[in-house]
């Protein structure tokens, strides 16, 4: 026997109907819409929940890791104990040399590109199959905002997608709505990468009948308009297509950043300022003024 | 009312707050484990349609919200769902151990179809068919291993606040 009744039913097909008004909103929506700022309250709330329990879990799993493959006998069982604890302590320490050394080739690599950056803490992962992003614990207030260019040590990991006032939500280069403009290290041929959802990275060449070899580094283009600061190392040409009908020749890149295995980044809050031009040898001819 | 509200809130933000923690490295074949779907299937078993179909919309907006998703996606999946499994609950046995493996399995792979279909036809994904179709399998089988830590959980959470001999909401 059915259990509707017919309230059910209403209520039923007016959440449907609410779920798809808020989709048609969030597909619409202009820069700080309402949607938008949801999200932004709802990365403020669950951001220091994630961040307590990700602390909590950090050392726990250093520790299970480090207990299923210890060799220690149970013929003592204090000092056993005083072992473990000792070895829990230098694992402690371990994790913070391991992190510092993290944050230390993250500022070394923004320095590189003459980058003003922001340190941060990845908290949270995301929990969905149809996206790549996290969570760090760096937002608004330490000036993180949208789109700014997000690093690790070994290279570019993302953009940021949005902030809150202390956390900002990480799209990772590998999610396949993103796409970052790039050079060829070598022959500086633009093109645009693109993640596909698993390790590697998708490269078009803009212009047709490029070369591009496998083992060539791929770094970031800046261009008018564009927020990314040029020279950020992104990943090497690990296999080259063919050129489809001549048009756009694609190839597939690895990623210098394992974005599997983040822990600390560098969100670039301010990239250097370009070079100014140089002043013609021929000076201008000064407008005159209308008469 | 109110307590049971704040129950079945605090079940989605725990939810949440594992799946993007403890389980962060968990990934097969490009799933992730659904903790808020095994909870909208265990509440759908425990207070029926309308109730479930009301768990999935909430349930599934923070999922969006959090989780960087276009917004409504999982929110109109997790009520579709909700709604069919709290509707069908009277022809399935619940005492049986694998209704609920049934229904895991099932609703994870109507979850992940039809997100990745929705994503693909709104032109919002870059993924493609091949890996929306793997991937609902992988997720069935991720989500029915941690079926009988989650399920019994939230069953027996959303049963005890229940009024009355039948919910709805």
């Amino acid at each position: 026997m059915y259990e509707h009744t017919r309230r059910t039913r209403v209520v039923f097909v007016v959440l449907m109907l609410a779920a798809a008004t808020v989709m048609t909103l969030d597909f619409r929506q202009r820069p700080d819409g309402p949607v938008e700022r949801l999200q932004r309250v709802t990365l403020a709330v669950f951001g220091p929940v994630q961040r307590g329990v990700s602390t909590v879990l950090r050392p726990l799993g250093d520790a299970a890791s480090a207990v299923t493959g210890g060799t220690a006998r149970r013929d003592n069982e204090r000092l056993r104990a005083e072992v473990e604890r000792l070895r829990a302590a230098e694992r402690g320490y371990q994790d913070l040399l391991t992190e510092n050394e993290r944050l230390r080739a993250s500022i070394a690599m923004a320095r590189r590109c003459g980058c003003r950056t922001v340190g941060a803490q990845v908290v949270a992962r995301a929990g969905s199959t149809f996206q790549r992003s996290v969570t760090v614990d760096a937002g608004r207030a330490q000036g993180v905002g949208p789109d700014m260019a997000v690093l690790d040590g070994d290279g570019l990991v993302g953009r940021v997608l949005d902030a809150s006032g202390g956390y900002a939500s990480i799209r990772l280069l590998t999610d396949p709505t993103s796409g970052v403009a790039v050079t060829l290290a070598g022959s500086k041929a633009p093109g645009l990468l693109r993640g596909r959802g698993g390790r590697d990275l998708q490269l078009q060449m803009l212009h047709p009948n490029v070369g591009v070899a496998v083992g060539e580094p791929v770094v970031t283009r800046a261009y008018a308009g564009g927020v990314f600061p040029a020279g950020i190392p992104v990943g090497v040409v690990t296999a080259v297509g063919p050129a489809a009908d001549g048009l756009v020749r694609t190839a597939t890149v690895r990623p210098f950043a394992d974005s599997d295995r983040l822990d600390v980044v560098a969100v670039v809050v301010a990239s250097p300022r370009r070079p100014a031009r140089r002043p013609s040898a021929t000076p201008r001819a000064t407008p005159r003024a209308a008469p | 009312m109110i307590g049971r509200a704040a129950i079945l809130a605090a079940v989605i933000v725990v939810a949440l707050t594992v799946e993007t923690t403890l389980l962060a490295p968990v990934r097969l074949l490009g799933a992730r484990p659904d903790l808020l779907l095994l909870a909208v299937v265990a509440v759908a078993m425990a207070s029926g349609a309308g109730s479930a179909a009301a768990f999935g919309f909430a349930a599934g907006l923070a999922a969006d919200l959090l989780l960087d998703l276009p917004v409504g996606v999982s929110a109109l999946v997790y009520t579709a769902i909700g709604y069919a499994v709290g509707s069908a609950r009277t022809y399935l046995a619940s005492g049986r151990v694998l209704v609920p493996a049934g229904l895991a399995v099932g609703a994870s792979l109507v979850a992940v179809w039809a997100s990745g279909a929705l994503l693909r036809l709104l032109d919002l994904s870059g993924f493609s068919w091949g890996f929306v179709a793997r991937a609902g399998l992988a997720a069935a089988l991720v989500n029915l291993v941690l079926t009988p830590a989650v399920y019994p959980l939230v069953r027996r959470l959303a049963e005890r606040f229940v009024t009355g001999r039948v919910a709805h909401w």
